[in-house]
This record gives C-alpha cells, structure tokens and sequence, in this order.
C-alpha cells in the first residue's frame, strides 16, 4: 500500500549535479518530497525501499540508461509512472513501445513538468508541510493513505 | 507610434525573438509581482516588440509604451530600451533620469539580447515602482537575457542538425554530442525558473543569487559548447586561417566531458594554459573534426573504467605533438597503454 507521503514524494534520476539539486529545490518549494539518485543502479535502488509517486528520470548516465531502467520496470512490472527527460530525437518509438507515460525533451519548460507533477501526484499543501514537519519532529507516524 | 498595420508586421517578422523571449518575460514578470511592474522587449533600433506585467502598467491610463512605441535613446531620451542599445550594455534609468515623464515613477533597467552570430538581436528591460525591487530583480533580468541569448542559439542548431546530419554520415558523434550540450541548457533553465519563484516565495537574496550564478554558469558553458559544436557539425569547408590548437584541442576535450563521464572513463586534457598559444594554418573545422576522432579514439580504447590521457609532448620551434593516452582498466588496476600522435606544423600570421 502506498502512503499519503508516498504519493506525494517524486524520484529525480539524473547524474548532472546541477540539473539535480535545482530541480530537486524547485520541487520542494513546490511542495513536493524529493528524493534524487545520480545513476539508473541508485533509482533502483531505492525504489525496492520505498515506493514514490512519480519519476523524473534522465537518459543518459553512467552505467544503466534511463531506457534500461524504463525496460528493467516494466519487465518487473513496476507500476510507477515515468516523466523522461532526453536530449535525444529518436527514442519517442521506443518509448511508446515501453509505455512510457511522459516523454520532455530538454530543455524542458520547468512549467510544464511541475503541471504533469501536478498531474499525477498533487503536491503537500503549505500548511500540510508545516503540520508534517512538527509532527515528525514530535515522533509523529505518516498519514495511512 | 507605428499603426496598427506596421505593428503587426514588426512583431510578425520579429516573431523568432519574440517566441524565444516570452517564457522570460514571464519569468520576469512573475518575479516582479505583485507590485506594478512591466517587463518589455525591444528589437535592435528601439522599437518595443512585447509587453508583460500586471493589467493597469499593460493596459491602463498609466501604462508603459506598447508594442510600435520607438524608445530609441535618440528619439525618446534615457530609457529602459534605447539607453541599453545605445551604450551597448546593461543600464538602470531611475525616476526623473527618465526623459519620457511617464517614466519617472518607475525605476527601469535593461540589457542587450546577444544574437548567435553575436549582433545585437534586442534589448530585454523590466520597469518597476520601487528601486529596492529593481536591484531584486537585476541578476533575473541578466540571467533571462542569457536564458534568450541560449534558446536563439538551441533553435540555430536545431536548424543544423536538419542542415547537417539527415543524411547517414560518420557523425554518430556529433549527435551524440548535441545531446550532451543540450544538459546546460536545461539546467540553466530549471535554475533561472527556480530563482523566479524563490524570489516569489521572498527567499533571502543571497540564495537566489547563488542559483541564478548557477544558472548563468550552465547557460554559458552551453553557448560555449554550441559554438564548438557547430564549428564541427558544419558541412562546408572552410578557407585555411590561424587555428590556435591548444585552445581547439581544450574545447573539445571540454566538449567530449560529458561523454567521458557517461562511459565512465576519466579524460585528463592538457592543463589550461601550460601549452600556451600555438598557431597552425588549417581549416578549423576539419582539423576540429581530426581532433574529435583521435581524443574519441583514446575513449573508447580506454574503455570503462580507463583513463585516457591528453597532452602536448615533444615542442619544437617549428612543430608540435598532440599524444592521446589510454589506458584500460583491468582487475589487477590498469592495462598497457595505448598511444596515438599528430604532428602540428605551427606558424606566425
């Protein structure tokens, strides 16, 4: 069962620093719970220790590409939507074949993907995020969804 | 004022400045809220192409000048538009230094948008009420002219790569490149738009400013990286003229980072600035091209895990090499070097 935090938290799979941390801080000031992995190994990772919402995940990295970590889910059937984010012009086949749910070619408008996060998972309210913030630091226990 | 007609035809043939900008001067405007503010573009002579802000510095009895209006520092006095054309450069107009009256109450600054083949494309300017919001709002407004300036030069090498690699030629490379430079410009986005609504959400100065520098970093190293790579994607020859190698040789080194990391092999350049210039007398772009595949060369011998290694060995007064090192990974540590070598036939002007 996923949790009330857990669809609120987003995965962000890119091995750019820079790319990574700002997107991360953009969807935290948006509300959302961010968790980031820096390799497609990393996002698999933690997927099999929590579950999340949502994917932002890059193509190119080291190791596993973010087509193989797409190809590695659905073969697992890992039921967790995906936004991929590409530099790339001839993936779109492939993608469609593997079901991929939201496909951005970079330079994405930031807009745009906070409207798709927006989408699928709404983000913590402000207040939701204060009361959240005071209750873990009182001990407290995540929302059942 | 241009008539209606003129102005529909200005903004029409300016659209390709005018698309590029709109994301930005919303950023701008969105950044400036919710105080009175307008946030406007101008193309190269003064004339204003688009104007964002809220509804009463738009539309209103006070409104700034709309799209048509010259404000070219000739014609109009010191203002937001033709002040920066005009002195090539950023420029703050405050109050009564305004010369059009229906200026002074606002505080406007402006700066030139930079063309790809770096003309004067326009100027992108933001009029506010108080100046505390002005200064707020000056590292967005730099960065924004970047953010255009970038776009003008993403949408050039769009057409490129139209122009230049529909047919199957070598240049898997290439390709594979323009995806890797196309990272900068995404970040640099992400960070200009995470900077407008840390503003938004008042956060300190200091931290906005610290995004926006990063931003700006990412936005240049693209350009930087774009114009590399357009020297190399290009189909025509070009005439022999002055090639400083060293430079070459670390811009494309620069280029090729991203790929290196993604295969996981460490490419060593040759240090800044220890080769010093070194004239040849070549075409750029296919001495570049040679360049990419002998540097490309060392990182697929290289391999995983491998260093490939590149330095300038055995200076003459009239020649010098360029070595590439790999060196494999191997389980015991690193395998047996391999070694390429260009002689350069240098020269003086």
């Amino acid at each position: 069962m996923t949790s009330h935090s857990d669809s609120r938290k987003v995965l962000i799979v890119d091995d750019d620093e820079d790319t990574r941390q700002m997107l991360e801080m953009l969807l935290n000031i948006n509300g959302w719970q961010v968790i980031t992995a820096a390799t497609g190994q990393q996002a698999l990772s933690h997927l099999s220790r929590q579950a999340v919402c949502v994917i932002v995940l890059d193509n190119r990295m080291p190791g596993m590409s973010g087509l193989e970590v797409v190809e590695y889910l659905r073969d697992t059937d890992h039921p967790v939507p995906v936004v991929f984010v590409t530099g790339a012009d001839d993936v779109a086949e492939r993608l469609r074949e593997l079901r991929v749910e939201h496909y951005l070619r970079k330079p994405i408008d930031p807009s745009r993907l906070l409207a798709i996060l927006q989408d699928e998972c709404p983000p913590l309210e402000q207040d939701e995020l204060a009361h959240r913030s005071s209750s873990h630091r009182s001990g407290g226990t995540v929302d059942p969804a | 004022m241009l008539s209606p007609h003129d102005v529909e035809r200005l903004r029409s043939d300016e659209a390709w400045l005018i698309n590029a900008s709109q994301p930005y001067l919303r950023l701008l405007s969105d950044a400036a809220s919710p105080s009175r503010h307008a946030a406007m573009l101008g193309d190269a002579r003064g004339f204003v192409l688009d104007v964002v802000g809220d509804e009463r510095s738009v539309n209103g009895p006070e409104s700034v000048p709309g799209p048509g209006s010259l404000l070219d520092e000739g014609m109009s006095g010191s203002n937001g538009i033709g002040t920066p054309l005009a002195h090539g450069g950023y420029v703050e107009i405050v109050g009564a230094e305004h010369f059009i009256v229906g200026f002074h109450p606002f505080a406007c600054q402006g700066t030139p948008i930079i063309a790809p083949d770096r003309t004067v494309a326009g100027v992108i300017s933001t009029s506010v009420r108080s100046r505390a919001s002005s200064a707020r709002l000056k590292h967005i407004l730099f960065c924004a002219a970047h953010g255009i300036e970038a776009d003008l030069l993403a949408a050039r090498l769009q057409d490129d790569i139209a122009t230049y690699l529909d047919a199957p030629t070598e240049d898997a490379a290439i390709r594979r490149l323009h995806q890797d430079i196309v990272q900068a410009h995404h970040a640099g986005r992400v960070g200009l738009h995470l900077a407008t609504q840390l503003t938004q959400h008042g956060e300190a100065p200091a931290t906005v400013e610290s995004v926006l520098q990063r931003a700006n970093a990412c936005l240049e190293q693209f350009m930087s990286h774009a114009r590399t790579w357009r020297q190399l994607a290009g189909a025509e020859r070009g005439a022999p003229t002055y090639v400083d190698v060293a430079d070459l040789v670390r811009r494309i080194a620069d280029l090729l980072r991203t790929d290196a990391a993604v295969r996981r092999v460490t490419l060593l350049p040759p240090p800044d600035g220890a080769a010093g210039t070194m004239l040849v007398f070549a075409d750029e772009r296919a001495l570049g091209r040679q360049l990419l595949a002998h540097i490309a060369n060392g990182l697929n011998a290289a391999g995983s895990g491998g260093v490939a290694t590149v330095a300038f060995v055995n200076p003459r007064p009239e020649a010098v090499d360029l070595e590439v090192t790999a060196t494999p990974a191997t389980c015991s540590g690193h395998g047996e070097p391999l070694q390429w070598r260009i002689e350069f036939r240098l020269t003086r002007p």
